[in-house]
This record gives structure tokens, sequence and C-alpha cells, in this order.
């Protein structure tokens, strides 16, 4: 890895970590979510670091190509990321059905209560 | 006759037949409450239906026929009904065979009676080629899931009792959908009987099955009666209450 694509890795998990947090002061994330975004950048960051673990991993996983071992990792924790966000909308699409048909009960039941005032 | 029965009818743009509809129910079920879920239409549905003397839920047209069909389980489970008499809001079903498809369920002898399209021999409907094989799709792999030859999985037309609507309602995170409901009755020990109806053809505003819906909604169901027969749902009360 050149030392300039380490400096602009270390500068780009900075940022996102920043980011992160700076969402997360405003709320507009909530912490339990914030946890997984810090891990990620923590990794990224000791990744861009250690520029020898790139090796490391490329001989742990058996490719040849450092670069192809980054993008092995990179696939498998969006996919992971992905995988929970979907888990979370499905829970959110679940919770948002069931609030919009009490809605709509709750709404007839009200213009009962007003006809028989 | 009946003790509690509400009449769902689920709409969506049908300001053509709803006034008809309501008026053969009521013809047909004097006693019988008549609750429309509409899906937000764009047309006179709501208002005609009020004024025919109908209540009205209005639920996101986007929740489909399932959203509409669950408001209305969870309105019968609410209100504490004995019957809850599914019938679709374009007029294709006919209001008089209520009574027939009533019956077993009434009798005890069924705890869904299911208005069905196919099972008599002698049954003149005619429907698209792929609403046809997606019927016959379900009800192969239906049948064999459930155990006993069911015609028709994917009817409108439908009667359950409390005791099938209390079960359903207390599913948590269910959707509804024809076919994994059969399944889902069945697996429960519930009795599910076929009542042979006439139904007419559609007539007005067309359906919106067409070809990537139908495969959507065989794909989904498919999908969906592989994990009813593996998942066990767990009974909301067990988390929320």
């Amino acid at each position: 890895m050149t030392t300039k694509i380490q400096v602009l890795a270390i500068v780009f998990s900075c940022l996102l970590a920043l980011a992160v947090l700076g969402l997360t002061r405003r709320k507009l994330i909530r912490i339990k979510y914030t946890l997984v975004w810090l891990l990620m950048c923590l990794a990224f960051f000791i990744l861009s670091l250690c520029g020898n673990l790139f090796f490391v991993l490329a001989d742990l996983i058996g490719v040849y190509s450092p670069v192809n071992a980054v993008f092995i990792v990179a696939f498998i924790c969006i996919l992971l990321m992905l995988f929970n966000f979907s888990v979370i909308i499905s829970r959110l699409s679940y919770a948002n059905r069931r609030l919009t048909l009490k809605l709509g009960l709750l709404i007839w039941r009200i213009e009962q209560m007003e006809k028989q005032k | 006759m009946l003790n509690k029965a509400l009449v769902l009818i689920l709409t969506y743009n049908e300001e053509i037949h709803i006034a008809r509809v309501i008026t053969d129910v009521k013809g047909n079920l004097p006693d019988a409450d008549i609750l429309v879920v509409d899906g937000e239409s764009s047309d006179n549905t709501q208002p005609i239906a009020k004024k025919m003397g109908a209540w009205v839920i209005s639920v996101p047209s986007s929740l489909g026929i399932a959203g509409g069909m669950e408001a209305g389980l969870m309105f019968a489970c609410e209100q504490g009904y004995d019957y809850l008499i599914r019938i679709d809001g374009d007029g294709q079903h006919e209001a008089r065979e209520i009574n027939h498809l009533i019956h077993p369920v009434v009798n005890g002898q069924a705890d869904l009676a299911i208005g069905s399209r196919f099972k008599a021999k002698e049954s003149t409907y005619k429907t698209s080629l792929t609403r046809s094989l997606a019927n016959r799709l379900f009800s192969f792999l239906v049948s064999i899931l459930a155990g006993e030859k069911i015609y028709d999985t994917t009817s409108g037309f439908q009667v359950l009792n409390g005791n099938a609507v209390d079960f359903l309602c207390q599913l948590r995170n269910f959707e509804y959908s024809e076919v994994e409901t059969i399944i889902l009755l069945k697996k429960a020990g519930f009795k599910i009987q076929e009542v042979p109806v006439t139904m007419k053809p559609r007539v007005g505003n067309q359906s919106s099955f067409n070809f990537i819906r139908a495969f959507f909604y065989v794909f989904t169901g498919f999908l969906s009666l592989l994990f009813t027969i593996n998942c066990n749902y767990r009974r909301r009360q067990d988390f929320d209450d």
C-alpha cells in the first residue's frame, strides 16, 4: 500500500467516524447503529494504519493479491450490514403496518363516538 | 339465525358496484353488520358506502388486499364477532350465496368455509391463463400440505368463525394471504370446508393482476407456503401484552 493511499484511507475513516458521531449527537442515528458504524471505522482505520495486515489477510483467505483480500472483506462486511438493515426494515414495516391498521380502526371509533354525541 | 356476524367488503375504486353489493348483502343478511375496508379510493366508494349505512375504514392502498383483510380481522376480533364473512366489493360474488356458504360454519362442521369457484364439476367460471396457472399451482401445493384437496385456494369469498378470527389476530407479524391462512388454520387444527359458489365475470374497471404481478404473487406465495409449514408463529400476546 502506498503512503498516499494509506493517508487517504486514514483520513476517510476518521471523517466517517466524525460524521457518524455528529449524526448521533443530532439524534439522526440511533446509538445501537452508531456502534456498528464506529466498529467499521475502527476496522478500516486499523487496516489503513498497518498496511502489512492486508498481506496477512490475503494469506489467510488464500488469495494472491492483497487488493482482492480487501475487496472480499469489504464485500462481506457490506453484505452483513445490508442483511442487518433488511431485518431492521422488515421489523419497522411490520410495526408500521400494524400501527396504520390500528389508526384506521381508531379513526372509525372516533367517528362513531362523534355520531353518538 | 346468526349471533353476531360481520360482513367485510374490501374495496378500491368500486363506486360502480359498491351500492349494489351492500344492498344485496343487506337483503340476504339483514342482521349482519357491514364493514367496508377501503384502500383510499380516489372515486366515491367511501361516501357511497357510508350513505348505504355501512361502516367504512380507510387503509392505505399500499397495504393491498392483505392489509384490508387484516384490518377486518382486527375489527372482528376487537368487537367480538362470531362470524366474519368476506366478500369482494367488485360484485363478482353473489350475496345470496352467503347463507349457503355460512351453513357449515354455523353448524360447526367448519371453522373456515371457502366459496370455491372450481369445486363444482359443472363450474363454468373462466379466468385468465396466468390466474388459472397460479390457482392450479397453489391448489396442488396447498392440497399436499393441508392433507386434503382444496380446489380454490385464492378465493376472496370466505366465512370464518370467531375462533379462527381470534387465532389469526393473535399471530405476531402475520401478513394475510389466502393460501397461507389455509395452511396456518389447518396446522392449528381448524376445520376447512369448500362450498361451491358461482362467480360472475368482472364488470367495469379491469383487474390489476398482470403477468408481472402474477409472477410475484406466485413467487411470494410459494415462499410463504414453504415458511408456513416450517415456522411456528408465536402469539402476539407473548411479546406485546
